[in-house]
């Protein structure tokens, strides 16, 4: 910021007097003058230029992402100034940049490492979570009573198949890799009975790879059942 | 969200019913569902007896799914014949169901 004229001033000290209000007036000039280039926002601009304080960093970018990290760019050369909280007494640090190691970007696994299920430095997607052979490939909760429905569900269409009572046809939305590579969990609840029951796939028939036929049965008499809860859960491998 | 129905039978001659959405593919649906004779596919929840004590009996009749009277006649004929059987034995044995059963029970 350039340095204001009217702060320029010629006395004549042959003749003049100097009074206590020249003084204050020059005094309250300079006085807001430096104010004015202190201001946190409008400030000086540290761009090397006259009266804007020296060059501190002209390439410096700075990044602040959710995640809680902040990125700074900057020259080899420079030093980036760090700022600290109050848990470290509000010090402000500095580090050269060609000091700081450097960070590897961050690398998504791929479905053949999650399938491979080794890596300890990959990260994991959203999008791939479930191919690590410990996922659940695809899970069901579904009603058996009247008009059977799926009530909520992971990879399993809302497609069902009332083949009698208790026995259904639940389908899968990504098929399996194969036929009977996978496994598959069940529970069952009787709602308002007490008699329990228990989950098996029909006998006879094989795990197709895009569908699946679950029976329930009374745990005393061993007769197939219509139950308000079935849940089933499976894990095994996805093309 | 269901919206169509595949009534079809199966090779042991039962008939199962595929629910589905029309925003389903129908093609998909059949492969994976249907392992038998398509009877009939029709728009909404198709219309079945109330019941589901002789869901076994079921067949398409009349356009509609009810129970079958001959195939519920050769399921009671069946039971009549189980229990006839029964009876037979334990009058061998000359004892009741429920002596056997307490019997078998310890």
């Amino acid at each position: 910021m350039a340095f204001p004229s009217d702060l320029v001033r010629t006395k004549n000290w042959g003749t003049e007097v100097l009074t206590d209000s020249d003084l204050e007036g020059q005094f309250d000039l300079i006085i807001n003058w430096v104010m004015a280039a202190l201001n946190a926002t409008t400030g000086h601009a540290h761009d090397g230029t006259s009266n804007q304080g020296p060059l501190l960093s002209s390439s410096a970018v700075t990044t602040t992402f959710g995640n809680g990290f902040t990125t700074v760019s900057a020259a080899s050369g420079d030093y980036v100034l760090i700022a600290t909280d109050v848990s470290d007494s509000n010090k402000t640090k500095k580090a050269l940049v060609s000091d700081i190691v450097t960070l590897a970007a961050p690398t998504a696994a791929a479905q053949s490492d999650q399938e491979t299920a080794t890596s300890t430095t990959l990260m994991v997607t959203p999008g791939r979570q479930q191919f690590h052979p410990s996922a659940v490939k695809a899970w069901a909760n579904f009603n058996g009573t009247g008009t059977p429905a799926v009530t909520s569900s992971y990879n399993i269409d809302s497609s069902i198949t009332d083949n009698g009572t208790g026995d259904w046809t639940l389908s899968i939305t990504t098929d399996f890799s194969a036929t009977n590579a996978y496994a598959i969990t069940g529970c069952c609840i009787n709602s308002g009975a007490s008699t329990p029951c228990f989950v098996t796939i029909k006998n006879g028939t094989t795990l197709a790879a895009g569908s699946v036929n679950v029976q329930v049965w009374r745990s005393d008499t061993a007769a197939l059942q219509d139950v308000t809860t079935i849940c089933v859960a499976m894990y095994g491998d996805q093309p | 969200m269901i919206t169509k129905t595949i009534i079809w039978r199966r090779p042991d001659g039962g008939i199962s019913i595929t629910y589905y959405d029309d925003s389903d593919d129908y093609d998909q649906i059949v492969a994976k569902h249907v392992s038998g004779d398509i009877l009939k596919v029709e728009d909404g929840v198709s219309k079945v007896p109330h019941s589901r004590e002789h869901r076994d009996c079921w067949d398409l009749s009349n356009d509609k799914v009810e129970v079958d009277p001959d195939k519920l006649q050769a399921k009671l004929d069946k039971i009549s014949q189980d229990e006839f059987k029964k009876q037979a034995i334990l009058s061998k044995l000359k004892l009741s169901e429920s002596e056997l059963k307490d019997l078998i029970n310890g």
